[in-house]
C-alpha cells in the first residue's frame, strides 16, 4: 500500500499538524524536513539517540588504547629514557603520555561516533536519498502516514487531516515511484472530523458586505476573511493589517505576497460610504499597496 | 524557538523565505562566475602553480635551497607552519565553541569558516612534510605499528618528544574538522541535488549528499552529533595549539621555555584565524552577494573576538616580557632584549604594533562597523602575527654562544613556497565558493523566524503567532471563563494579548500549549475559549455572561 | 474591545527575606570562625616566646629536613640559590599558621566576589541574554568586594608591619647586600617586590573594582525603575573597559598578592592560573546560591535550562582551570630547569603530595565525569554534590598555592583550619545574602528579560 504524504509550507505548521493526527489516534510514520524542528520528535513518539553514549564508549577506548600502547612501548617493547623521562612507571612519566593520549581519545569518540552516525541514517556515498519530494530539503515539510500502520482510519479520513491541518498538497507514492496527486478539492469532506480538532464555529451574520470591492482583496481572499469572521466594512476597518496577515499567511504560500496594510483604512472609507474618496484613494495606489 | 530580545539586531535582512534562502545560497553553484572571480582566481592559480614549482624544486633538490642554516635551524618553515595553524583555528572554534555559546551569528560563517580551516591545515602540513627532505618517508611517522626493526627489535616513535605530539595533533585536528564540516555539508549538499537539473550535476550532488533524507530521527541524530562533536572539538582547538607551543615550550631555550605558552598560542591562533576569516567574508559577501546573511553586524561581532583576543595576547606579550626580568635570569632577560633590540627589532616593532595596538582600533564602535577598516585590520593582524611567529623562532639566531650567531636570510625558494602556500590556500577556497553551499543554509533557516528582520519588524507573522502588541493594548483574558492568571500568561507567551488573537486562534493551539505545561492544565478544555472572546471583542457582555453561566469551568456541555 | 489591562507574563516581584534559620546559620559559622581565630592566636602567641632564638632554629631545622630529601637538595643546590633557599623555608610556626590562613580564607572569598564582577562583565560585554534573571546573584556575590578587601588589607597591613612573614622579599635584610640574609635574587626584583608598588597596585586596582563593583550596582537598581536601553549601552561600554582593566589587573595582582611568596619562584601562566580558580569558584558559588534559592521558592522564572547553562560553564571553566594546571606543571616538569621545579618540590614529592593530588584529581575528574551528562547539569543533586566538592577543592588549592610557599614543610592541618574557613564562608553567605535581600531578585526592566525568561535550549 501506497503512503499518503501531506505538504506543509512551515515548520511550526507542520508540527501542530502532527499533534493534531497523534490526538486524533494516527501513527505518523515520519516527517521530512529541510532543517531540524525542535521537539517534533516528541510528537511523534521517536526516541531521542544515543549516539553521545556511543561517542562516550569509543572516546574511553581510545584513552585507554593510547595509553597503555603508548606505555608498552616506551617502558616494556623497548625501553627508553629520554630527557631523564622515567617511562618505566607509568604513573611518573604519564605526563608525556597526557597529550597524545587527549588526541586519541578525540580521535577515537569523533571517528567512530560519526561512523555509527552514517551508518544508522544510512548515508554513505552512492546511497539513494529517500525523501518523498524534492522540496523537503527546500522549503517544504512532508507529513508521512503509512495506511498500514492505521487500519482503523480510511484513507479519506487520512485525507481529511491533511486538509484540515493545512498541507497545501496531497499525495501517495512508494519510493523512487512518481506520485499520485490527491486532488484537494475530489473528495468527500462528510466523514467524521478527527477527535479533537475543532474548528470554531463562526455564527455567520445576516449582512456580508462585498470585501472585493477593497483593493487588493480578490474573491479567493474575501473568502478567507469571511472564514475569519469578518463580513462587513466596519469590522475589516477595525481589524489591525498584522491580524489579517495571519489569516493570510495560515492560508498558504501564494497569498504571502499580498500586503494587507491598507485595507482597513480603505475599509473605513467604504463603511462611511466614502466611496469617491476611495476610488481616488484606489486609482493612486495600484493594487492597494501603500 | 528561541525567544529573541527586541534590541538585538537582525542577522537577516531583505525579504527572505525559506525558499529564498535556498535560491540566494545556491545561486553560485548554479550560476556564472562573475568578473571579480575570474579576476581573483586567475591571480590566485598562477600564485599556486609557482608555489607548487618551488615546492617541486625543494623535493627534487633537498632541503639545502632553504635559507637555513645551523644556527637558525626551524626557520621560515616552522614560522609558516605555526602561522597557517594558527588561521587554522578559527574555524572549528566558530563552529564549536559558539555553537555551544547558541552564538546565532555564527550560522552565516561557520560553513566557510571550517573550509578556511581545512585548508590552512593543509597548507600547514606542507612545511614539516618539506622539512623532512625525504618526503617519500614521510609514512614513517605514522606507522607506530613497529613494522620497522634493527637487530634488536621493533623500532619504534618517541611517544616523548612533542613533535610527535604534533602529528597527532595535527591530523587529529585535520581529520575532525574534516568531519565535522562533511556532516554539516550533507543537508545542504541534499538541497542542491533536489534542485540540480543539469544530469551530471545531479549525479555529483546526489554522490556528495550521499542519500541524506533529512527525516526526523536523521535531524535528531544530526543534532545530537553536532552537539557532542562540538563538546569534543572545543578542548581540540585548545590543545592543537598548546601542542604547538609545546614543540618551543618544552625546551630549555631562553625565551621559548615559558609556562604561559600554551594558552597564549590558543588566543594568538583565534585571534589570527579570526582576521583570516574577517578578511575572506568581506570579501565573500561582496564577491557572492551575500549581503543580506553576512551583515555588518557579523562583522563587529568578530572585530570583538578580534579586540579581545588581541588583548589577551597583548597581556601574554607582557607577561612574558614582565616575568623575563622578574626572574632573574639572564638568559632569559637577554632574549626578550634581543628580540626588542637585536638585529630583528623590526619584526617585533611590527608584531607588537599590528598585534597589540591595532586592533584596540576596535574599541571605537564606528571603527568596529566600518568594513574598511575591518579589511584593514584583518590584514595587519595577519600580518603581525606572522612576524610573532618569526621572532619567536630568530631567537636562536642568538643563542649562548656568540660565535654561533648568525642571520637567517631567505632565499626565493622560501619565499616562493610562502606565497605559493597563499595562492594554493585561495584557489581552493574560490573552488570551494563556487562549488558549495558557502553558508549552512540548515542552520539558516532555523534562525530565519527568530533573527531575520522581516520577521522581526512584523513584516512576515508567524503563521501561529500573532505580533506582539505592546503590553498596554493587551485586553484582560482572564475575563474568559476558563482562564486564570497563569493561563494568561501562558497565552501571552504565544503571542495572544487581544480578545480578538484569541477569537481567531485554533483551541487546538492553545492546547498544545497547556499540555506543554504538564500534567495540571491538562484538563482545560480551551474549545470555548475564541468563541467567547468573539463575543468578549464585540463588548457583547451580556450575551457572553449568560454563555459563561451555561459553561462550566469554560467547557460546552 | 474590552477593559485595558497590563498582563504581566511572570510575577517579577520577588523579594528575598534574609532572616531566620539561614541568618542564624551564617552566625553559628562566624562563631566557629571565631573560635577557631581565637585558637589560631593562642597558638601564635604560644610559640612567640623567645622569637630571636625561633628565628635561628627555624632556620636550622629546615635546612637539615631539605638535605634529608635528595631531590630537594638536589634543586636546592643548584648555582646561588642554597642561602636564601634555606632562610626562606620557615617552619610552619604558630604565628605564620594563623597569617597564612587568614590570607588563604580572605583571597578565596575575595576572588570569589571579583571573579562574580568579571563574569557580569562578560555577560554585559556578550550581550547575552539567558544570564539576565541571575543578574543580582552575580551582583550579590561581587558586594563582598568591600567587606572582603579588610581581611585582606589586615594581613598585608601585618605583613608590611612584620608582624607575619609571609612575604619574604618585605624583609629589608634580603634586599641590604651587607647583610648575611642578603639575597642577589630577590634583590634584583626589588623594583617590583617593594612596599610602594604592593601597595600602590593593591589600592588602585582594588579601588577600581569597588568602583566597578558599585556603578553596576547602582545602574542596576536603576533599572529596575527605569525601562529603556540607555543604561544597558552604557554598561556594555563599561564592561568593555572593566574588562580591560581586570585582564591586566588580576595579572598583576596575583603576582603580587601569591607568586610573590614563592619569591624566587617565577611562571608566566600564574596569573591565568589564579584567575580560572577565582572564576570556577564563582561559579560553583553561583549554582550553590540559585539552587538554594530555587528550593526556597524563589526565582520560578529561572528553568532547568538556566540551571543547565550554569552547569554547563562549571564544568567548562573546571576544565579550562585543569588544563591551565596541566599547561604550567607539564612544561615545568618536563624542562626540569631548577629555578622552576621549587614550587613542585615540597607540593608533588613533600608532605603536600597527597593534599596536592587529591586536590587536582577532585577539582578535574569530578567535574569532567559526573558533569559530562547533560542530565546531571540540570540536576539540583549532582550540581550541589559536584559543587561542593569542587568548592573545597578550590578552596585547597588556594591552601597548596600559600601554605606550602610559606613552610616547605611541617605545616599542621586541624580543626583551626577548617573553622577560620568555615568562618570566613558565615562571613561572606551573610554580605551576600545581605545583599540578595536588598534588591528585587531579578532586575525588572532589563532588555533582555524576556529573552532570559522564555530561554529554553
Amino acid at each position: 500500500m501506497k503512503k499518503i504524504y501531506g505538504l506543509y509550507n512551515d515548520d511550526e505548521v507542520v508540527s501542530l499538524a502532527a499533534k493534531q493526527a497523534v490526538d486524533s489516534g494516527l501513527k505518523v510514520s515520519d516527517v521530512y524536513s529541510p532543517f531540524p524542528i525542535h521537539g517534533i520528535e516528541k510528537i511523534v513518539g521517536i526516541a531521542w539517540t544515543r549516539l553521545a553514549i556511543c561517542a562516550f564508549i569509543f572516546g574511553l577506548s581510545g584513552l585507554i588504547i593510547g595509553i597503555s600502547f603508548m606505555w608498552w612501548v616506551m617502558g616494556i617493547d623497548w625501553p627508553m629514557i629520554i630527557g631523564g623521562k622515567p617511562n618505566f612507571s607509568l604513573i611518573e612519566g604519564l605526563p608525556a603520555y597526557i597529550p597524545i593520549a587527549f588526541e586519541f581519545t578525540v580521535l577515537c569518540a569523533a571517528h567512530g561516533m560519526a561512523i555509527t552516525y552514517f551508518i544508522r541514517n544510512w548515508t554513505f556515498p552512492g546511497a539513494v536519498a529517500r525523501n518523498p519530494d524534492p522540496r523537503t530539503t527546500d522549503d517544504c515539510f512532508a507529513m508521512e502516514i503509512d495506511p498500514i500502520y492505521n487500519q482503523n482510519f480510511t484513507k479519506n479520513q487520512i485525507i481529511d487531516l491533511f486538509k484540515t491541518t493545512g498541507a497545501f498538497e496531497i499525495f501517495e507514492k512508494n519510493l523512487g515511484e512518481e506520485p499520485t496527486h490527491l486532488n484537494l478539492n475530489n473528495f468527500s469532506s462528510s466523514n467524521v472530523q478527527p477527535a479533537n480538532v475543532i474548528i470554531p464555529a463562526i455564527t455567520e451574520p445576516t449582512v456580508k458586505d462585498a470585501l472585493v470591492k477593497i483593493e487588493g482583496i480578490g474573491p479567493k481572499i474575501q473568502e478567507l476573511l469571511y472564514g475569519a469572521g469578518i463580513f462587513t466594512f466596519k469590522q475589516l476597518s477595525e481589524s489591525k493589517s498584522s491580524d489579517i496577515l495571519v489569516i493570510l499567511t495560515a492560508a498558504g504560500p501564494r497569498y504571502r505576497v499580498h500586503d494587507p496594510a491598507s485595507w482597513p483604512q480603505q475599509a473605513a472609507l467604504a463603511f462611511e460610504n466614502k466611496w469617491d474618496e476611495l476610488n481616488k484613494w484606489q486609482d493612486e495606489h495600484k493594487g492597494g499597496k501603500l | 524557538m528561541h525567544k529573541e530580545s527586541d534590541i538585538r539586531q537582525p542577522l537577516i535582512f531583505g525579504d527572505k523565505s525559506y525558499k529564498q534562502i535556498t535560491d540566494d545560497v545556491v545561486k553560485p553553484v548554479f550560476g556564472k562566475a562573475n568578473k571579480y572571480w575570474w579576476i581573483v582566481f586567475s591571480l590566485s592559480a598562477i600564485i599556486a602553480v609557482w608555489g607548487v614549482g618551488c615546492i617541486a624544486y625543494t623535493i627534487g633538490t633537498g632541503i639545502g635551497v632553504w635559507g637555513l642554516n645551523s644556527t637558525v635551524g626551524w626557520a621560515w618553515d616552522i614560522t609558516n607552519f605555526v602561522w597557517w595553524v594558527g588561521i587554522g583555528h578559527a574555524g572549528t572554534l566558530i563552529s564549536a565553541v559558539l555553537l555551544l555559546f547558541r552564538q546565532k551569528w555564527r550560522m552565516a560563517i561557520n560553513r566557510s569558516a571550517e573550509a578556511m580551516t581545512i585548508f590552512a591545515v593543509m597548507m600547514a602540513g606542507l612545511f614539516p612534510l618539506m622539512h623532512m627532505g625525504r618526503i617519500w618517508n614521510a609514512h614513517w611517522i605514522m606507522m607506530p605499528f613497529g613494522i620497522f626493526k634493527n637487530q634488536f627489535g621493533t623500532l619504534w616513535v618517541n611517544f616523548n618528544s612533542p613533535l610527535l605530539w604534533d602529528v597527532f595533533a595535527i591530523s587529529t585536528y585535520f581529520s575532525v574538522s574534516l568531519v565535522f564540516w562533511y556532516i554539516g555539508l550533507i543537508p545542504d549538499f541534499a538541497t542542491i541535488r533536489d534542485r540540480a537539473v543539469k544530469p551530471l550535476q545531479k549525479k555529483i550532488y546526489s554522490i556528495l549528499s550521499w542519500g541524506w533524507t533529512g527525516n526526523i530521527k536523521a535531524w535528531v541524530r544530526f543534532e545530537e552529533i553536532s552537539l557532542v562533536l562540538a563538546g569534543l572539538a572545543t578542548p581540540l582547538v585548545f590543545s592543537v595549539h598548546s601542542i604547538v607551543s609545546m614543540d618551543f615550550a618544552t625546551s630549555v631555550i631562553p625565551g621559548w621555555h615559558t609556562t604561559i605558552f600554551p594558552p597564549y598560542f590558543v588566543a594568538g591562533a583565534v585571534f589570527s584565524g579570526f582576521a583570516m576569516v574577517q578578511t575572506l567574508m568581506l570579501t565573500a559577501r561582496k564577491v557572492l552577494n551575500l549581503e543580506d546573511y553576512i551583515t555588518v553586524k557579523h562583522h563587529e561581532y568578530m572585530n570583538i573576538v578580534i579586540v579581545i583576543t588581541g588583548s589577551m595576547v597583548g597581556v601574554a606579550y607582557l607577561s612574558e616580557l614582565f616575568i623575563a626580568w622578574y626572574s632573574g635570569v639572564e638568559y632569559e632577560t637577554y632574549a626578550f632584549l634581543n628580540r626588542a633590540r637585536g638585529p630583528y627589532w623590526w619584526a617585533y616593532l611590527f608584531m607588537m604594533s599590528c598585534n597589540v595596538i591595532s586592533p584596540l582600533i576596535f574599541f571605537i564602535k564606528k571603527a568596529r562597523r566600518s568594513l574598511i577598516i575591518s579589511f584593514i585590520i584583518s590584514i595587519v593582524v595577519n600580518i603581525g602575527m606572522w612576524f610573532e611567529r618569526f621572532v619567536i623562532i630568530m631567537s636562536t639566531a642568538r643563542d649562548y654562544l656568540p660565535s654561533n650567531w648568525d642571520m637567517f636570510h631567505p632565499t626565493f625558494v622560501d619565499i616562493g613556497i610562502f606565497i605559493g602556500t597563499i595562492g594554493i590556500f585561495f584557489t581552493l577556497f574560490l573552488l570551494y565558493a563556487r562549488t558549495f553551499p558557502v553558508l549552512a543554509l540548515n542552520e539558516l533557516k532555523t534562525i530565519l523566524k527568530s533573527s531575520g528582520n522581516n520577521y522581526k519588524n512584523g513584516t512576515v507573522i508567524n503563521p501561529l503567532i500573532a505580533s506582539k502588541p505592546a503590553y498596554a493594548n493587551s485586553d484582560d483574558l482572564t475575563k474568559i471563563e476558563g482562564i486564570g492568571p497563569v493561563i494568561s500568561g501562558l497565552l501571552n507567551e504565544m503571542g495572544i494579548y487581544t480578545f480578538k488573537q484569541l477569537s481567531l486562534i485554533d483551541p487546538i493551539n492553545i492546547k498544545l500549549k497547556l499540555d506543554s505545561q504538564g500534567s495540571r492544565f491538562r484538563t482545560h478544555e480551551p474549545k470555548t475559549w475564541p468563541n467567547q472572546a468573539k463575543m468578549a471583542n464585540e463588548q457583547r457582555w451580556d450575551e457572553l455572561k449568560k454563555w459563561q453561566d451555561e459553561l462550566n469551568g469554560g467547557k460546552a456541555n | 474591545m474590552g477593559d485595558s489591562h497590563t498582563t504581566t507574563v511572570m510575577n517579577l516581584e520577588d523579594k528575598f527575606v534574609f532572616g531566620g534559620k539561614l541568618k542564624t546559620f551564617t552566625f553559628i559559622l562566624m562563631a566557629i570562625g571565631v573560635i577557631s581565630l581565637v585558637a589560631l592566636v593562642f597558638g601564635a602567641m604560644s610559640d612567640n616566646h623567645g622569637e630571636n632564638d625561633a628565628h635561628q632554629s627555624k632556620t636550622e631545622l629546615s635546612a637539615n629536613h631539605e638535605s634529608s630529601d635528595p631531590r630537594v637538595a638536589h634543586t636546592e643546590s643548584h648555582g646561588s640559590h642554597v642561602a636564601h633557599e634555606v632562610s626562606e623555608s620557615t617552619h610552619h610556626d604558630g604565628s605564620t599558621r594563623l597569617w597564612t590562613n587568614l590570607l588563604i580564607n580572605s583571597f578565596f572569598f575575595f576572588g570569589i566576589a571579583i571573579a562574580a564582577l568579571f563574569f557580569m562583565s562578560i555577560q554585559y560585554a556578550a550581550e547575552a541574554g539567558w544570564s539576565t534573571v541571575l543578574k543580582r546573584i552575580m551582583e550579590a556575590i561581587s558586594s563582598y568586594i568591600i567587606p572582603g578587601a579588610i581581611p585582606l588589607a589586615i594581613v598585608f597591613i601585618a605583613a608590611s608591619l612584620h608582624w607575619n612573614h609571609i612575604y619574604h622579599w618585605m624583609d629589608p635584610d634580603v634586599m641590604d647586600p651587607t647583610s648575611e640574609h642578603y639575597d642577589r635574587l630577590i634583590a634584583g626584583k626589588k623594583p617590583f617586590l617593594n612596599q610602594y608598588v604592593f601597595w600602590g597596585f593593591s589600592i588602585f586596582f582594588v579601588g577600581l573594582y569597588i568602583f566597578f563593583q558599585r556603578m553596576f550596582r547602582t545602574r542596576s537598581l536603576q533599572e529596575d525603575k527605569e525601562a529603556g536601553t540607555k543604561l544597558h549601552m552604557s554598561n556594555f561600554a563599561s564592561a568593555a573597559g572593566f574588562l580591560v582593566i581586570f585582564g591586566y589587573s588580576s595579572v598583576v595582582l596575583s603576582w603580587l598578592w601569591i607568586m610573590s611568596i614563592d619569591t624566587h619562584w617565577f611562571s608566566t601562566l600564574f596569573g591565568w592560573y589564579i584567575f580560572s580558580g577565582i572564576w570556577i569558584s564563582c561559579l560553583t558559588a553561583m549554582i550553590l546560591i540559585v539552587l538554594y534559592l530555587k528550593r526556597n521558592g524563589h526565582m520560578p522564572y529561572v528553568n532547568s535550562s538556566h540551571i543547565q547553562d550554569l552547569g554547563k560553564w562549571m564544568f567548562a571553566i573546571s576544565i579550562l582551570w585543569s588544563y591551565l594546571w596541566f599547561s604550567q606543571f607539564m612544561l615545568i616538569w618536563y624542562a626540569n630547569i631548577p629555578e622552576e621545579v621549587t614550587y613542585y618540590i615540597p607540593r608533588l614529592f613533600g608532605e603536600y603530595k597527597s593534599l596536592f593530588i587529591g586536590m587536582f584529581l577532585v577539582n578535574f575528574i569530578f567535574p569532567t565525569l559526573l558533569l559530562m551528562d547533560s542530565a546531571n547539569k540540570r540536576s539540583p543533586f549532582w550540581l550541589t554534590f559536584v559543587g561542593i566538592f569542587i568548592f573545597l577543592g578550590h578552596w585547597m588549592d588556594a591552601y597548596l598555592l600559600i601554605t606550602p610557599a610559606v613552610a616547605k614543610s611541617g605545616f599542621e592541618f586541624g580543626f583551626q583550619e577548617i573553622g577560620l574557613m568555615l568562618g570566613f564562608l558565615g562571613v561572606f553567605m551573610f554580605f551576600v545574602f545581605r545583599s540578595l535581600s536588598k534588591a528585587n531578585l531579578v532586575v525588572k526592566n532589563n532588555p533582555y528579560l524576556d529573552e532570559s525568561i522564555n530561554f529554553h535550549l
